[in-house]
């Protein structure tokens, strides 16, 4: 599936690669898959990373609320995508470094993107690859945005809390709604709680 | 452990999804598995986190997502590479990662703040 390639900024591309070739050249990596590794390594798929907060959610705000808050790319040996490498905007706004992550959302958006072909929508091009993240609700999604027009499509990312099915993308709004209904109940937690 | 919490008796089962998944505080949960030492406000440097982790006891964080809602997870190991220093995490929701240090102070998967801290014992 093409989706139009997104353009991270040059500041990030060098922060990634910085990063992921000097531990990709000595095998310095620590998580679990990346470190057992044989083969070559590759970054794939970047995604811009959105973030959307619950007061936003809580307001009736849509993805016009979401911030963008870093780049994902997938690191793949070969045709299996192992982890993510990520970053996020620094103190001064430049992109840094942030992190490798093996879990499940990772899997889950390797599976997604295989099967995004099959989606009539995706299918008829015209959508950039993004990451919708709602962290208050615990929510990825692949969010498929469409450059020229208001057709936006999401899919929930396993693990989903959400009752949106996750099995291809649908029309933005369907989970938004959900997330809206469900944006106060954290908002309103007792101080030094959490989930 | 959420039963004992929340006086419910069903959190293995019908209420799992309902009255017993709600948030919590991490230092009443860790004293109820005895295992919780103190818990202070803000973060950990990399030499307590190295000193903590030497002695096998990993550290419970909470961090803050801007425009709310909290989260807690496990910090279990910390080294530098290629200049920048690492805490190796483990999240109940997010899984593993190698998190950049100064990147798990201020902007956790784009939008949390390290809150609080909390130091465990055996």
């Amino acid at each position: 599936m093409a989706f139009i390639a997104p353009k991270p900024p040059q500041q990030a591309l060098d922060a990634m690669h910085a990063t992921f070739l000097d531990l990709s050249r000595n095998r310095a990596f620590r998580t679990p898959a990346l470190r057992n590794a044989t083969g070559t390594l590759q970054l794939g798929e970047p995604q811009q990373v959105f973030t959307l907060d619950l007061t936003d959610l809580a307001a009736g705000k849509g993805l016009d609320a979401a911030r963008p808050t870093g780049w994902r790319y997938l690191v793949q040996e070969g045709d299996n995508v192992l982890a993510s490498a990520e970053t996020v905007a620094g103190p001064r706004g430049e992109q840094v470094f942030s992190a490798f992550n093996e879990s499940r959302f990772v899997d889950s958006s390797a599976k997604a993107l295989r099967a995004v072909g099959n989606s009539p929508e995706v299918a008829q091009g015209g959508y950039e690859l993004r990451l919708l993240n709602v962290p208050g609700l615990y929510v990825q999604a692949l969010w498929f945005h469409q450059t020229q027009g208001k057709g936006d499509l999401l899919q929930p990312l396993a693990p989903s809390p959400v009752e949106t099915p996750g099995d291809r993308p649908a029309p933005a709004a369907v989970l938004l709604k959900e997330l809206a209904a469900k944006a106060r109940i954290p908002m309103e937690a007792a101080d030094r709680t959490g989930g | 452990m959420a039963n004992g919490e929340l006086a419910c008796t069903d959190c293995c089962g019908a209420g799992a999804s309902g009255a017993c998944n709600v948030y919590g505080f991490l230092d009443q949960a860790l004293t109820v598995v005895g295992h919780f030492d103190h818990w202070v406000g803000g973060i950990a440097t990399t030499a307590q986190i190295e000193n903590e982790i030497t002695f096998a006891r990993p550290l419970g964080i909470r961090v803050a997502w801007s425009g709310g809602g909290a989260h807690f997870l496990v910090i279990k190991g910390q080294y530098s590479a290629g200049g920048i220093d690492y805490v190796s995490v483990d999240d109940p929701i997010y899984g593993r990662s190698d998190v950049n240090y100064a990147t798990l102070q201020t902007a956790y998967k784009g939008s949390g703040t390290w809150t609080h801290t909390y130091y465990t014992q055996y």
